[in-house]
């Protein structure tokens, strides 16, 4: 189990370093989420599901970890594969990811 | 966005609501199988409302039976789901049409007509005008549609010279015929007074050009400011004179310019005096007393104070406004000065010569005798018209009458 860890950590080191050589946009090499907040409208791109949905707040599977919104009167105004649009007050943001 | 929303109702989408337990997996297996959900909010932990693609909603259903959740159709909106309905109900849509149509037809009955002119009318009757248009076929209570516009226009224009412009326009259930009268001459000139032609300055004439009466003068003399050009007489009668008569006249202005020239400027500060005037007393109300600057510019407005209506109070209100002036010194050298002396000079001609004159020649010509002063005289020739209509005196056409009866 421990071995795999590390393995992991190898694994995304090396990636990290070719990105960094080849100038990769770390979302694509990396597989980072990518966050965009214009006003009342959040996208989140690159994410790999829903793990706990409610107006107030929305907890999303990202490469490597999870990402939380906290919010007032938070809606999922669309929903696809990759992407996600989230409109309402956001307050809070917090992304837990184990680079 | 309204693209969208456009979108959504043109393909149409059914608003959903989704009950169970798992909800979190419901949308991350609808993510998977890649429909596109949207506008999802959250009720409660087990209530969540959507809307989808109607084309979706029975695998939907399929996805949420799976994992025990349950999906209710709230409502079908969009543009299929309207025809589907209307399919249903196709004597509603006949209803609607005849009742649409039947709507239209009715607005373009001709309930009332109406003459009217932007200028009043002064010769034509408003009345004849529409009893000429429902005899070329205008009926009440009938469609304008089979109206034959053009022609009733031409026929209203046939029937009355005096009108310039006809235009036939409905507007609701009321037909406007607009007019426009021509705007005559006056007939004859049996009010035009009589008199002659007179030279409004000194001149050499050039040309007399004779419309009305008999030529005073010929190409070739001088004539001096209100000397007769063109008597007011045909030979037999008193006629109102009239023609052109060119000659050539001659302008002439001076301007002078200091080499060393103090001017006034305005400094941008001011103070008003408010007071009240009764024959020599003044009682000043606010402001200075007296004139507080060196140099000032003073404008004062005297007027009469009006207490209601036009009940006036025996004394004057006196607003004198001072605008603090200071001297400026300006030296120029001799070429500016004789070019600011010749600028002077014209203004000095502008206000002289006529806004319509024929320029011949100009001469600019420098007669300064002073050293610290340029003086430049401009000399103008121009040819214009200088004749003017001068009507005669009830004591000449007196005299006039008088002497015809002697001769009789």
């Amino acid at each position: 189990m421990l071995k795999k860890k590390e393995n992991k950590k190898k694994r995304n080191q090396i990636r990290q370093t070719v990105a960094d050589v080849l100038e990769f946009p770390p979302e694509v090499a990396m597989d980072l989420p990518k966050i965009t907040l214009a006003g009342q409208m959040l996208l989140v791109e690159n994410h790999k599901g829903i793990i706990e949905y409610s107006n107030q707040k929305i907890r999303l599977k990202v490469g490597g970890g999870w990402l939380e919104i906290n919010g007032q009167n938070m809606i999922l105004k669309a929903i696809r594969n990759e992407e996600l649009a989230i409109s309402g007050k956001v307050e809070k943001l917090i992304l837990e990811t184990g680079w | 966005m309204l693209s969208d929303k456009l979108y959504h109702w043109f393909y149409g989408y059914a608003a959903i609501e989704i009950s169970g337990r798992n909800l979190e997996r419901f949308l991350n297996l609808v993510i998977q199988e890649n429909f596109l959900l949207e506008e999802i909010v959250w009720h409660s932990d087990h209530l969540l409302s959507a809307i989808i693609n109607r084309r979706d909603l029975p695998y939907l259903k399929e996805i949420a039976d799976q994992i025990g959740c349950k999906v209710k159709t709230r409502s079908r909106i969009g543009l299929p789901f309207l025809l589907s309905w209307l399919k249903k109900r196709w004597s509603f849509l006949l209803g609607a049409c005849v009742f649409s149509f039947g709507l239209f037809f009715m607005s373009s009955l001709v309930f009332f007509v109406e003459v009217e002119s932007p200028i009043p009318l002064t010769v034509t009757r408003t009345q004849a005008v529409e009893d000429l248009a429902m005899q070329e076929g205008i009926k009440l209570f009938h469609s304008h549609w089979f109206l034959d516009f053009d022609h009733i226009e031409k026929s209203i224009l046939k029937e009355f010279p005096e009108l310039s412009w006809v235009e036939l326009e409905p507007i609701g259930n009321k037909l406007y015929i607009r007019v426009v009268e021509k705007d005559l001459a006056p007939q004859g000139e049996v009010n035009m007074p009589v008199g002659n032609i007179l030279a409004v300055k000194d001149a050499l004439v050039e040309e007399v050009l004779v419309t009305k009466g008999t030529a005073a003068v010929q190409p070739g003399e001088t004539v001096v400011a209100g000397q007769a050009l063109i008597y007011g007489n045909d030979g037999q009668n008193r006629v109102t004179a009239s023609g052109i008569v060119r000659s050539r006249v001659w302008y002439s202005a001076e301007g002078s310019c200091p080499l060393y020239e103090e001017k006034a400027v305005y400094t941008g500060v001011s103070q008003r005096q408010i007071a009240l005037q009764k024959n020599d007393v003044v009682f000043i109300l606010s402001g200075p007393a007296n004139n507080p600057y060196q140099y000032a510019d003073v404008v004062q407005k005297v007027q009469p104070l009006i207490v209601w209506r036009k009940i006036e109070l025996p004394v004057e209100l006196v607003i004198t406004d001072f605008y603090e002036q200071k001297k400026i010194g300006q030296t120029f050298n001799e070429t500016e000065a004789l070019a600011e002396a010749e600028a002077r000079a014209r203004d000095q001609l502008q206000m002289q010569i006529p806004p319509v004159c024929e320029i011949i020649d100009m001469k600019a010509m420098d007669i300064s005798t002073d050293p610290q002063r340029k003086t430049i005289r401009i000399l103008l020739e121009t040819r214009e018209d200088i004749g003017t209509f001068v009507p005669l005196k009830e004591e000449e056409l007196l005299d006039d009458r008088a002497e015809v009866e002697e001769m009789k």
